[in-house]
């Protein structure tokens, strides 16, 4: 059997933690699973930033869970960009919780990759090399669209997750 | 059918996979992934000096995979590479791949013989799982 992995996702001062979000949809209000037509956000701002972790419920038979990526697929629009903590290398060691802001966040401040990443992004236990042997959570990752004055409605981009299972 | 896991001594179930290992011994024993006796086996159990044919195999599926081994010169390698694709969408699909295949021991990290079982139960030889596009 697969392991049980979802994604997790905190939000709010008191870091209210849901299990197994359905999105990852961003917006103006720091909510899981938000609806972005209700709380779009104004060109030239950022969206709240998402806090979501991989959270292993059950080992499933296997004995690490590992190799963790992210990424995105399909075109920002206009001139946006997407800004996260994950990355390749000089990994900054496990994120802390931090009520989510629309501001810059020290540290994620690198592109969201657009394809699969050829080698883990995200890291467990502070090291993108870490292991989950039991149920728990990976580091977080953090990630935030900086949108721009002359954006306008109308692209969709979706995340992707990806992670290592021995058996 | 679901089987039995001893991890720490604690009991859990453990649902079958489509595809699973079963590894074939010099001294003509066998260890199943999901034994017949409905005992869980896990890959670092497999004594890979006695290793001589590893294979993966399903329940549902006609076609056989197995790698010649010899644990003096090679280093086994068998993982599932699970993949949540287009999450929060109405596309979103999670697909899991079968890696298996070898290292050679005293070569570079990197130098390894893969095989992996695609999504779609295509088989895949290359040396580096990184290659294939889950889109």
């Amino acid at each position: 059997m697969a392991a049980t992995v979802s994604i997790s996702e905190s939000n709010t001062v008191s870091q209210t933690i849901t299990a197994s979000i359905t999105n990852s949809n961003m917006g103006n209000t720091d909510a899981v699973n938000l609806d972005p037509v209700v709380y779009p956000v104004t060109p030239g701002n950022r969206t709240y930033a998402k806090y979501q972790r991989f959270n292993v419920t059950n080992m499933g038979g296997s004995s690490a869970i590992q190799n963790l990526k992210v990424w995105r697929t399909s075109a920002l629009g206009g001139a946006a960009t997407h800004v996260t903590n994950a990355r390749l290398s000089a990994y900054a060691g496990a994120a802390s919780f931090s009520t989510p802001v629309t501001t810059a966040i020290t540290g994620a401040d690198q592109a969201m990759p657009t394809s699969v990443p050829a080698t883990a992004n995200l890291g467990i236990g502070g090291s993108l090399s870490g292991s989950l042997t039991t149920t728990g959570y990976s580091d977080y990752l953090i990630h935030q669209i900086i949108s721009d004055a002359g954006d306008v409605a109308g692209s969709t981009s979706t995340m992707n997750y990806q992670y290592d299972e021995v058996a | 059918m679901e089987y039995k896991f001893l991890r720490n001594g604690v009991e859990e179930t453990v649902k079958p996979e489509l595809w699973r290992w079963e590894a074939y011994f010099n001294d003509n024993t066998v260890l199943k992934q999901f034994g017949d006796d409905g005992i869980f086996h896990q890959v670092g159990e497999i004594d890979q000096s006695k290793l001589a044919v590893f294979k993966m195999v399903s329940n549902e599926l006609p076609q056989i995979y197995a790698v010649p081994f010899d644990g003096s010169t090679m280093r086994l390698i068998h993982k599932y590479i699970q993949t949540k694709l287009n999450f929060g969408t109405p596309e979103f699909r999670e697909v899991r791949s079968y890696v298996f295949g070898y290292k050679t021991k005293n070569l570079p990290e990197n130098h390894q013989h893969l095989l992996i079982i695609a999504p779609n139960n295509e088989a895949i030889v290359c040396g580096d799982e990184n290659i294939i596009d889950f889109e």
